[in-house]
Order: structure tokens, then sequence, then C-alpha cells
């Protein structure tokens, strides 16, 4: 009898052990090791300009998932992973010009790099230069064009989306000259309505 | 506008600057003496020498011969040239080689010694003098050389202590040089400042009394000790970046102002400036000469042998000469220089260096190194005169006898004799040696020695000594220099004479009777000729001939191209054969690209840059933008005036074609492109007419029957055959002309062959790299021409605007050699080649080369630079944010988007560093522009495609 038991209960344990490394095996993942930087370019510690993005290369390759980068001042920052266990870092907007950069760059919490740069002088700003250009775009999407010279009148921006139209002496025909402006912005790739019409006359 | 000749007693200059009777130092070296020397490099005719007038105002013109009466007087008042000198100068027709000798004998005579001994290296002197070494020439009582140095310098050192010491000077000093100005530490930097202030202190005062208006004065004097510092004080360049803007410059004024009150308790201006010129004058009578230097070495150095001080003295003598193309050097530079060229180790070098400076020889070598880095460089030199220094022989004693050496040697022993004979008459004596009669004159009590010749003997003992220690093969070589010089001076006087034939030309044709109807006439025809097609087709019917000119012309333009593109890909060989050729290609094919690929718009282009070169020249030294714009205009149709009024706008064009391929001939590229397709143009279009003209009876006839003479030089054979009958009626009134048409193309073709001829002639002694020289720096004077007819681009809102037409060329060029956005990496690239062949002006290319190198992209700042440059300017732009309160050199800032107008500069000061660029229209909320950097990094926005906020625009920089 005990034998018999004996034998069942080796069976129970046996299907209880190979059930529990059946689960074990299913839903453990061991905590990956944190990637190694091998390489940075532009160096760490170096001038770098405006514009340039950070290369990375790693000791194995990483999702994009988990990776996070950080810095100081603040910035937002793109992430590319690339093939090689490559990755490009770069600022989404301009960097600040004659400033230096903190740049902590973590893989799932785990610190990867923490790099230091500082952008060199230029003799304008260029972010600012961005964040009018970037203005412009959106509130004066027609700002090329302008002024706008007809026979009979003369288009101006005067605030965001919004033109002020200045007729030439003896011209009366606002009516009309509204919607050969409107006409013209249809033209130029825009929605007539997205624009408000005054006239300083 | 017309030429405003006036008299120079008539003229603004000279009632704005309440001058008596004569031309200041100011006006000479600034204008008259360049403006002379221009003579020689003008292909059409001069229209005098400009002088300097307010802005907006008829530009004038004084005579070439008052111009060179008032540099004589000036010599002669001022300066006291002697009877030798002033004989030479009178005796010197033509208007370069007199501008020449004018600027040596300023060099030698009068100008500061600071530029031959800079202010450090006074000290040097200073200790020389110490050592109570002998002066080379005699002294007497009534004459001492360094009694006249030494007075200069006891005046320097006067004025320099009260600039360094008294309260309004140091404040006005530390007001030019705030704290933080410069890498230099500041002490040491005012020091300096203060040093050059003093030094140039007439040079200031004359620029700070140039000009009616406050505005102009600054501008004058802003410039002026821009150059000076510039071309005298090469260590002090950092002090560039002050000076310039007007408030600096009225500080300047201020300082000058204070400093020559400060004279008048001791002495006067001129009493310093004449004691200037009196220290320069006595410097080589008081120094050793290249003969005394030579002995004094030899002796030096007793423990070598005899040959290897022979040597040694040899070395240094050729090094003070073949060093002078680095420019001035100091003495340890000349004596390494030395030690390389002997291959001897650096021990020896120093023990050479020490021995000689113990005995006091530095300061001799280091002078006549830098007087010959001076005086060579007023000379026109050939390139086998080039060769001739670099391989250390002075080419300037045989210049006049245009490198016969044997006439030098008749003319040396010549005045040798008349010089020994005049004295052993004067004194009684027999003496049968110059040598010997000028050691007998220093020999005697001090009280009875003849100076004049003593000082006299001893240049001319010198001369011949030097000529004397010549080798036979230097000999050899520097008479290989004669048919480049022949050459060179012909061709001076050709253009002279040119130039005065055909504003003779002019000037008696404004006065021909009946001129109305023969324009009209000339016109009326060129009007048909345009108009009348051979049916069914496009081709003009009167015009075949150039209609397949052009043909050919666009033809060319695509075997060239093609010929270059597969040349690069296609053969390995093509690098090493292409690259030393490169700077030749780019250079000639900047011309036939200037001129859309044909021969005719290179023509027109390198004529109107010949006078661009002129006119912009006499502008950028003026200052005064809207009076040369006009002019320069003016002067640029001027080329063609000439031809039309010969031969009517038909012949104009194939004379235009001709003058271009004669001033382009100067390199084998040049001459291949250009002169070899002129031959072909001449050779189908003209030589076959002629030939049948005079061969064949019948279509002699024809041509004179049909009075198609006008335009048969290009119409040709095709005429007689195809159109018989047809224009009959018109030969009735074209036939009358035709004599007159004939003799004038025959008067042309003359013209056009000899001109070839010299060019094509001088081709052989000119080696290449010496015309890309002269003629690629024409560059920084022309801009506004490039900018404004040559470029296809330029209509963005600014037709006509110069400045609004650069910033669109700039843009255009960039863009088509596919370097917009403009980097570090592509301004060392091969597409920076391109653009260096491209139309845009030299000085503007060096402005974005050297910004886009710096700053890794190129900056706003850098692209406004580049305008004002390729506009004739070449002022100073800071940093963007700054603009407003540095302002730039011949700029006012206007504060307000309502103040600007297009052209100017916009400035916005938001942010770090701001923004610059240049305004082309308002647009309300916005402003149309173009700009670098603002697009992105590098990027250079052309007028259709930058806008910027208005409520940012902080004002606007105004060009004075």
């Amino acid at each position: 009898m005990l034998k018999i038991l004996s034998h069942r209960i080796t069976i129970v344990l046996l299907a209880v052990l190979a059930l529990i490394t059946l689960l074990f095996s299913i839903f453990y993942r061991p905590k990956p090791a944190t990637p190694k930087l091998l390489e940075v370019s532009p160096k760490d510690r170096s001038e770098i300009n405006y514009f340039d993005e950070i290369r990375l290369r790693l000791d194995k390759a990483i999702n994009q998932d988990g990776l996070v980068v950080n810095s100081i001042p603040e910035e937002e920052w793109e992430i590319l992973v690339k093939p090689n266990s490559s990755l490009i870092v770069k600022s989404k907007k301009y960097l600040q010009v004659n400033t230096q950069y903190l740049l902590n760059i973590t893989y799932q919490n785990s610190p990867i790099a923490s790099l230091t740069y500082t952008v060199k002088p230029q003799q304008s700003d260029p972010r600012y230069a961005q964040e009018v250009a970037e203005e412009i775009k959106r509130d004066y999407p027609l700002a090329a064009k302008i002024p706008y010279e007809a026979p009979g009148f003369t288009v101006l921006y005067k605030s965001p989306m919004t033109f002020e139209i200045t007729l030439k002496e003896g011209v009366e025909e606002r009516s009309e000259i509204i919607n050969a402006v409107r006409d013209w912005v249809k033209e130029n790739g825009q929605d007539p309505d997205s624009h408000t019409y005054t006239f300083s006359n | 506008m017309a030429r405003k000749l006036v008299s120079f007693a008539q003229s603004t200059y000279f009632k704005n600057n309440s001058l008596k009777g004569s031309a200041n130092l100011y006006l000479i070296t600034n204008h008259l003496l360049p403006g002379l020397d221009q003579q020689a490099e003008i292909v059409a005719g001069s229209r005098g020498i400009p002088l300097p007038v307010d802005n907006g105002a008829d530009q004038e013109y004084i005579t070439i011969q008052e111009a060179k009466s008032l540099i004589l007087d000036y010599l002669i008042q001022i300066k006291g040239i002697d009877s030798d000198d002033q004989k030479s100068l009178l005796k010197i027709k033509s208007e370069e080689e007199f501008a020449r000798t004018a600027s040596i004998l300023f060099s030698s005579k009068a100008q500061d010694p600071n530029k031959l001994l800079t202010a450090a290296r006074m000290e040097n002197l200073e200790a020389f003098r110490a050592k109570k070494i002998a002066s080379a020439t005699t002294q007497t009582k009534t004459y001492d050389p360094s009694t006249a140095y030494a007075n200069y310098s006891k005046m320097y050192f006067e004025i320099l202590k009260y600039a360094n010491s008294a309260v309004v000077p140091q404040k006005l000093i530390a007001d030019i040089l705030p704290p933080g100005s410069s890498r230099v530490t500041e002490a040491l930097l005012r020091k300096q400042f203060a040093a050059i202030i003093v030094s140039n202190l007439h040079r200031l005062n004359a620029a700070a009394s140039t000009g009616s208006s406050d505005n102009i004065k600054n501008y004058q004097v802003g410039r002026e000790l821009f150059n000076i510092i510039r071309e005298s004080y090469p260590d002090n360049t950092d002090l560039l970046h002050i000076v310039g803007d007007e408030k600096t410059s009225q500080r300047v004024i201020d300082l000058t102002t204070s400093l020559v009150k400060e004279t008048k308790a001791s002495f006067s201006l001129d009493e310093y400036e004449r004691a200037r010129s009196l220290a320069a004058t006595s410097l080589p009578e008081y120094l050793l000469n290249h003969t005394e230097l030579k002995a004094e070495i030899k002796k030096s150095l007793p423990n070598l042998s005899v040959a290897d001080q022979s040597r040694l003295a040899d070395a240094v003598i050729k090094e003070t000469i073949a060093s002078s193309v680095k420019g001035s050097l100091d003495y340890d530079q000349i004596i390494t220089l030395v030690g390389q060229k002997l291959q001897l180790d650096a021990t020896t070098t120093l023990n050479i260096k020490h021995t000689l400076a113990n005995r006091g020889l530095d300061v001799s070598i280091e002078y006549l190194q830098n007087q010959k880095a001076v005086q060579f460089g007023e000379y026109r030199f050939t390139q086998r005169e080039w060769g001739l220094v670099r391989s250390g022989v002075d080419p300037t004693l045989f210049i006049r006898s245009e490198h016969k050496v044997a006439n030098t040697e008749k003319s040396l022993l010549a005045a040798q004799s008349t010089l020994l004979a005049t004295y052993n008459s004067k004194n009684n004596t027999a003496f049968t040696t110059l040598f010997d009669a000028y050691q007998a004159e220093r020999n005697k009590p001090k009280d009875q020695i003849d100076v004049d010749f003593v000082i006299k003997s001893r240049r001319l003992n010198g001369d011949i000594s030097y000529y004397q220690d010549l080798t036979p093969q230097e000999k050899a070589q520097i008479g290989r220099a004669r048919f480049g010089r022949r050459v060179l001076d012909y061709r001076s006087r050709f253009y002279e004479a040119q130039g005065k034939i055909i504003d003779g030309w002019i000037d008696f044709e404004e006065t021909i009777t009946g001129k109305k109807l023969l324009h009209k006439v000339f016109d009326s025809w060129d009007e048909i000729a345009e108009k009348v097609t051979i049916p069914g087709t496009k081709i003009p019917l009167f015009r075949i001939a150039p209609w397949l000119a052009d043909r050919w012309d666009e033809w060319k333009k695509a075997s060239t191209l093609k010929w270059i593109a597969d040349g690069s890909t296609r053969y390995k060989g093509w690098k090493i054969v292409a690259d030393p050729l490169r700077p030749v290609i780019n250079w000639s094919l900047k011309y036939y690209e200037m001129g859309n690929f044909t021969v005719n718009g290179a023509t027109t282009a390198f004529a109107t840059r010949q006078w661009g070169k002129f006119v912009k020249w006499g502008l950028t030294k003026v200052g005064l933008s809207d009076v040369g714009k006009y002019v320069g205009i003016q002067a640029g149709r001027a080329t063609t005036r000439f031809l039309i009024k010969i031969g009517g706008k038909t012949l104009a064009k194939i004379g235009s074609k001709a003058i271009a391929a004669i001033a382009t001939s100067g390199t084998i590229i040049g001459t291949i492109i250009f002169v070899g397709s002129l031959v072909l143009d001449l050779l189908s279009l003209g030589w076959n007419f002629l030939k049948k003209f005079f061969k064949d009876g019948k279509f002699r006839e024809t041509v004179v029957g049909w009075g198609l003479a006008i335009s048969g030089f290009f119409t040709a054979i095709n005429i007689g055959r195809v159109f018989t009958g047809i224009f009959a009626g018109l030969g009735l009134i074209f036939g009358g002309l035709f004599a007159l048409t004939l003799s004038s193309l025959l008067l042309a073709m003359t013209i056009i062959g000899f001109i070839w001829f010299i060019n094509t002639s001088n081709l052989h002694s000119s080696e290449n790299d010496a015309r890309l020289d002269v003629n690629l720096s024409l560059d920084s004077g022309v801009g506004e021409f490039i900018g404004s007819i040559l470029c296809d681009s330029g209509e963005g809102g600014g037709k006509n605007n110069t400045r609004i037409q650069t910033a669109a060329c700039i843009a255009e060029i960039l863009s088509e050699c596919g370097i917009n956005p403009l980097n570090a990496g592509n301004v060392k690239g091969t597409k920076w080649q391109c653009a260096l062949a491209s139309t845009l002006a030299q000085s503007a290319l060096a402005e974005l080369e050297y910004s886009a190198s710096k700053y890794e992209v190129l900056q706003c700042v850098g692209f406004v630079s580049a305008i004002d440059a390729a506009t004739g300017g070449s002022s100073h732009f800071t940093t963007a944010k700054y603009l407003p309160t540095i302002v730039p050199a011949g700029y006012k800032f206007a504060a307000g988007v309502g103040s600007c107008s297009p052209g100017d500069f916009f400035v916005d000061t938001t942010g770090a560093d701001g923004h610059v660029g240049l305004f082309i229209a308002n647009g309300g909320a916005t402003i149309q522009c173009a700009d670098a950097n603002g697009g992105g990094p590098g990027v250079v926005r052309g007028p259709d495609k930058c806008q910027w906020l208005s409520s940012k625009v902080a004002g606007c920089l105004k060009k004075i």
C-alpha cells in the first residue's frame, strides 16, 4: 500500500514540479543586463553645433521602449534606434547656442550614459529663428506672397490670419475685392475661410 | 550724369577742406596717385581723376595733368624733393609710371618711418644709437642723419607720453577700448593703440578734415584708421574689430584733436610731419647700404674662411631682397631664413644672429628688408621681375633701361663720370675713381664736407657695386625679363593713349553737325535688321551671321561644360592635370559664364569689370555709394560708346567681343576659349566678306548698290545671291553711307588687331598666376556690377536695388553650385570652386568662406558682410544683437521697422544673439527679406524664401 502510495505521490510531486517548471519557464523573464556604451559621437565633453545629432553605439541591441533621454537644460529629444545596436539622439528644436548641456540616457531605468556638451557660439540665435519661422508658418501662411499688389488694391498681413486690404484711390468695389482676395488665397493652396479680411480705408 | 570736369580750385573738395591752393597728403595718397595708376588698366577712355564729393552730389573730376601738377607741387613744396627727382618726374609721360615714381618718392621721402620701422623696432633703433656706432655717411655741423631721427623720436615720444598719461586722451582711449574688448591685456592694447594714433597723427588729422558733414568725417577717419592698422600693424588686427563704427570714429577724431592741440605747445603738426619726413629721408644715409653691409658682414666673422664669409654676406643681402615678397620681416626672421638657405644648424644660425647684432648690423639688415618690401609693392612687376626678386636680385635698378643690362651699366658709368668730372672741376682735383673722391671728401674737416656730393656718390657707388657684384648668370637672368617689361610698358602707354583718343573722339563727336541724323540712320537700320526674318523661319534676315555665331556659342557652351564634366569623371589623370590649371580655368570660365556662355557676353562682362574696377575703386575710397553707383553705370556703358559712335550698334557688338577677347587673352585657356573663338568669328564673318568684296567684282557691285555694307560684315556671302533686287530702293538710301561704314569697319579692325597683338604678345612673358593675382584682386570694387548687371537673378522685388540683386545672386549661385546650405565642409570642397568661378565678387566670396569656416555654418552676419563687400563696402559687422549699438562703419542705425527701405539690413535683437538680414519689402505684420542661417543651418534664403516678423525688427542699418 505504502509502496503504491509512495509511487502516486512521486508522480504527483513530479507533475507539480513539471507544472512549476513549465509556469516558470512561461512567466519568468530574467532582468536583462544593462547595455554598455561602446562609442559616442561627438565625444563626451566636446563642443557641438546647435543642429548636431548624437550617435551612440551599444554592446547589444535594445528596444526603443524604455529608452529615456533627459537633459539640463531641458529639451525634447527624439530617439531613433538603428540597426547594429546604434542610437541617434536629437533635440526636436535647435539647441541653445553657447550653452552647456548635460544629457542622461537611461534604459529601463538603468543609466547608459551621462554626457556633457557645449554648444558652439553663433553670431545669431538659430533657436529663436526657428521659432520665428514656425510662427510665420502657423500664423502667416501666405507671408511669402505678401505684399500682394493687385491693380486696384494691396494686401498685407495685419495680424495672425488677418489680411488688411488697402484700396487704391477711386476703387470702391469692396465685396468683389474680398472675393478676388479669397480666390487668390485659394490659388495659393489655402482655405479662404481660414483668413479674416479687413480694409484699412 | 555727364562728366563734371572742374579745376581743383573750383572743386567741392577744395572748398570743403579750406585748402590753400594745394592738395593735402590724404587726397594725394588716397585719390590722386591711385587714380593715375589706374590709367594703365582702363581698357577704354578715362574720365579724369575723380575727387571725393558729398553724398548725392555730382561726381567731380580733375584733369590728369592737373592731378600730376598737384602731386609734384606737394612733393616740391612740402617734401622738398631734390632737383634730380623733380626732373625725372617732369620727364615722365606715362601716367602709370608717374604714379609709380611719385609713390616711390612718397614711400622713401614722405611716409611715416614707422611703416619701415614699426613702433617696436624704433626701440631697436634707439639701442643702435646707444651703441654709438658711427653713421654710415658722414656728419657735418649742419647735417647729421642721426639728428634728424633723434628730432622726430623726441617729438614722437613726447606726444606718446601725453597720450599715455593725460586725463582726456586716456578717457577717450578707455572709451574706445572698453574692458574685455580684446584677447590682449587691456593696458597693453591701449598702449599699442596710442602708439598707432601718435605715429599716424597727420594722416588721421587730414582724414578728419575731409568732407563737410560729421558723418563723412567719421567715416573717413574710421576708414583711414582701419587701413592704417590693416596695412602697417599686422600684429594689431584685433583692433580692426573695434575701430570703424561711428562712435569710435568720433572719439578717434576727439583724440586726434586733443593730441594735435598738445603738440602746439612745443611744435606744430606740420613740423612734426616734416621731422618725420626728414627722419625717413635720413634713415638710408644713417644706416648701411647693401655694399657697406656686405663688407661689414665679412669683417664680423673673421674665423670663417674668405669663401664662407662671402657666401654668408651674399646670402644675407639676397635674403633682404628675396624675403621682401613675404612683407616686412624682423631681423630674427631674416637670419633664420638665411640659415635655412645655407642649411646651417640652429646653433650656428644663432651665433651668426648674435654676432651681427652685436656689431649693430641688425637694424640695417632689417631696414633694408623692410624698405624693399615697401618699395617693391609700389611697382607693377612682371612675373619674371618677381622671379628675380625671389632669387634675391633687385630688378628696380634695371627697369628704366627695360633690363638691357649693358644700358644700365652705361648709364651708371656715365653718371659716375659726370659726377666725378663735376667734383674734380669744382675742387680742382684729379681723382680717377668716384670712390677715391668720396673717401677724400669724407676725410675733410667736418665743416668743409660737401654733403650733397657724399650722399650722391655713396648712392651711385652702392648701385655700381651692386651691379658689378652680379654674376654673369644673374645678368643673363635680368636680360630675360626684358621682353615682359617692354610689353608691359608698351601696353601701359597704349592703354593710356587709347584712353586719350577715345576721350578726344567722344568730345569731338559731340560737335559733329548732323550727328542726330547719323544716329537715327544707324538706329533705324538696327531696328529693321532685327525685325525682318527669312520667311517661315525666325532667322533674322540681316543677322544671319550673328545668328550663326550665337548657335556657335551655344555649341561651345554645351561642349565646354561637357568637356569639363567628362574629364572630371572619366579620366583618372584629370585631377593631376586640372588641379594646377583650375584657377586658370575658373578664371576664364567665370567670364564665359558671366556672359551667359557667349563670347559676346564675356567680353561685355570683362569690359564692364575693367570699368567697374576703376570707378568702384574710386567709390570705395570716397565712400559715397550713390554717386559711385551712378557714375559706375555710366562708365560701364561708356565702354561701348566709342564703338557705337564709329560704326553703329552692329559694329559695337563685334567690337565688344574683340575687347573681351583681348582682355581675357592673358591666360592660355583664355586664349583658347576667347581669342580662339574670335579668330573663327572674324575669319568666318569678316574675312570671307572682305575677300569676296575685293576679289569679286559682281559681289562688290551688288553690295555697294544695295547699300548693305552696314550689315555686310555679318551677312557676308549670302546677300548677293539670295536677295537680288529686293532692296534696290533701299540701296539708294544706304549706299551713301557705304564708304563711311566700310572705313569705320576697317578702322575698328585695325584697332582690334593692334590691341590683340599686344595682348597676345604679352602672353609669352607673363605667366598665369601673376595675371590671375592682378585680375582676381579687382573684385572687391566691382561687386556692384557683378551683382546688378551680370547675375541672372535678382528680380526678387528689387529690380533696381543692387543689394537685393546681390543677395539673390548669392542664393542662386550657392544653390546652383550645390552648396546651399553653406558650411565649413563644403567651402573646402570642389563645389566651392564652382562658386569661385561664379560672377560673385571675390571679396564677397571671401566673407562667405570666412563665416562658414569659422562658425561651421554660414552666419547671417557673414551673409550681410558678403552683400556689403559685393557692393563696394568693407565694413565690419559684429554679432547681430549688438549691431544697433556697434554700428558698422559707413552705416547708420534707424530704429523701427517703419524706417526700413529696400536694401537696408534689418536687425532683430531678440534671443541670445538676435538676427540680421536684408530688408526687401514691408508686408504688414511680416517683411520680405533675404538671410542666412535663419531658415536652417547655413541656409541662404533668397528674396522669395525669407520672411520675418515685423514686430521683432528693432530697426535697420542704412548705408550712409
